[in-house]
């Protein structure tokens, strides 16, 4: 094995809600909404963990996925995030890419699938890099463990590059922090991460309004059953009476 | 889009909604309504049937 594909210690770069098990496996997993992390913790994955936002998750998960060149294989399972839709997003970017200049994922779902932090080189190098495996809305960990067995049997070997190493300009940012603008910065967080919880909310919002359309649906079903079967037994009951008279 | 476009548009929206909404509701209640009738008709001709054969047993017919 060459040195240049070597990884770090230090890997992962960017931090994030996931599990680390043999780093130098050819699989990654990102399980969207749902946390399967005690599953994959020190499994023979490479990396696991949820994706709940369409931008800087997906910039976190490409950052960490194409600085670690033996990573080959990204699996997408469990349930999908109602309003970001992740795991659309992520296989919209694989099939896509970005636009270069407004930095969106193209055809993606989501509701803001920007990726303003990630160079479209480090957008070629996420698709040359792995082979996307979509098991979305797949919670099944027997299923999902058998896909994982395949990947490893079928490992092409470490990409043929160098690890790409990306900083975001987040990290940037708290790196030139200054008592000046430390206000600013923080303002900036807040709206982002509120726009997101925003959306959250809405989706949410939005289930239980249709939850609720479905409970009055059946409201109306079961009280126009039952003035029909009143109608039907009054119906039922003379039709029955004339008839006989008639027979007998 | 301007703010009175966006709001012109929610107001469609919003009517669209209500008009969606009654006619799910009625169209529930016409399918309950259905249902209920054909399983009403078989409980009548039972009951009557039932009674015309009571109405024998006790010669009263």
């Amino acid at each position: 094995m060459s040195d240049k594909n070597e990884v770090g210690s230090d890997w992962p770069f960017e931090t994030g809600d996931y599990v680390l098990g043999d780093i130098h496996s050819p699989v990654a997993v990102v399980t969207l909404g749902s946390n399967m992390n005690n599953h994959f913790d020190n499994s023979e994955v490479s990396i696991a963990g949820p994706l709940h936002t369409e931008n800087l998750g997906i910039e976190k998960m490409v950052t960490n996925i194409i600085s670690n060149p033996y990573i080959r294989y990204l699996i997408i399972c469990g349930s999908e995030v109602q309003g970001h839709i992740t795991g659309k997003t992520v296989e919209a970017l694989y099939e896509n890419g970005i636009d270069p200049e407004k930095k969106t994922i193209l055809g993606s779902p989501g509701a803001i699938p920007f990726v303003e932090n990630l160079p479209v080189e480090a957008v070629e190098r996420f698709k040359d890099q792995i082979e996307l495996i979509s098991m979305i809305d797949n919670e099944n960990t027997d299923e999902i463990d058998i896909k994982i067995k395949e990947c490893i049997e079928n490992n092409p070997g470490p990409y043929n590059e160098e690890p790409m190493i990306i900083e975001l300009n987040e990290k940037e940012d708290v790196e030139e922090n200054t008592e000046e603008n430390v206000e600013l910065i923080e303002d900036n967080h807040n709206v982002d991460s509120s726009s997101i919880n925003l959306l959250e909310i809405e989706s949410r919002i939005r289930f239980m309004k249709a939850e609720i359309n479905e409970i009055a649906s059946l409201e109306k079903i079961s009280s126009g059953y039952y003035a029909g079967k009143i109608e039907g037994i009054v119906i039922g009951f003379i039709i029955t009476i004339i008839l006989l008279i008639i027979i007998l | 889009m301007s703010n009175d476009d966006f709001d012109k548009i929610n107001e469609r929206l919003d009517r669209l909604e209500e008009r969606l909404e009654e006619s799910h509701g009625d169209y529930s209640q016409r399918a309950g309504k259905r249902i209920g009738r054909d399983i009403g008709i078989l409980y009548g001709i039972i009951i009557a049937l039932l009674l015309i054969i009571v109405l024998m047993k006790l010669n009263i017919i």
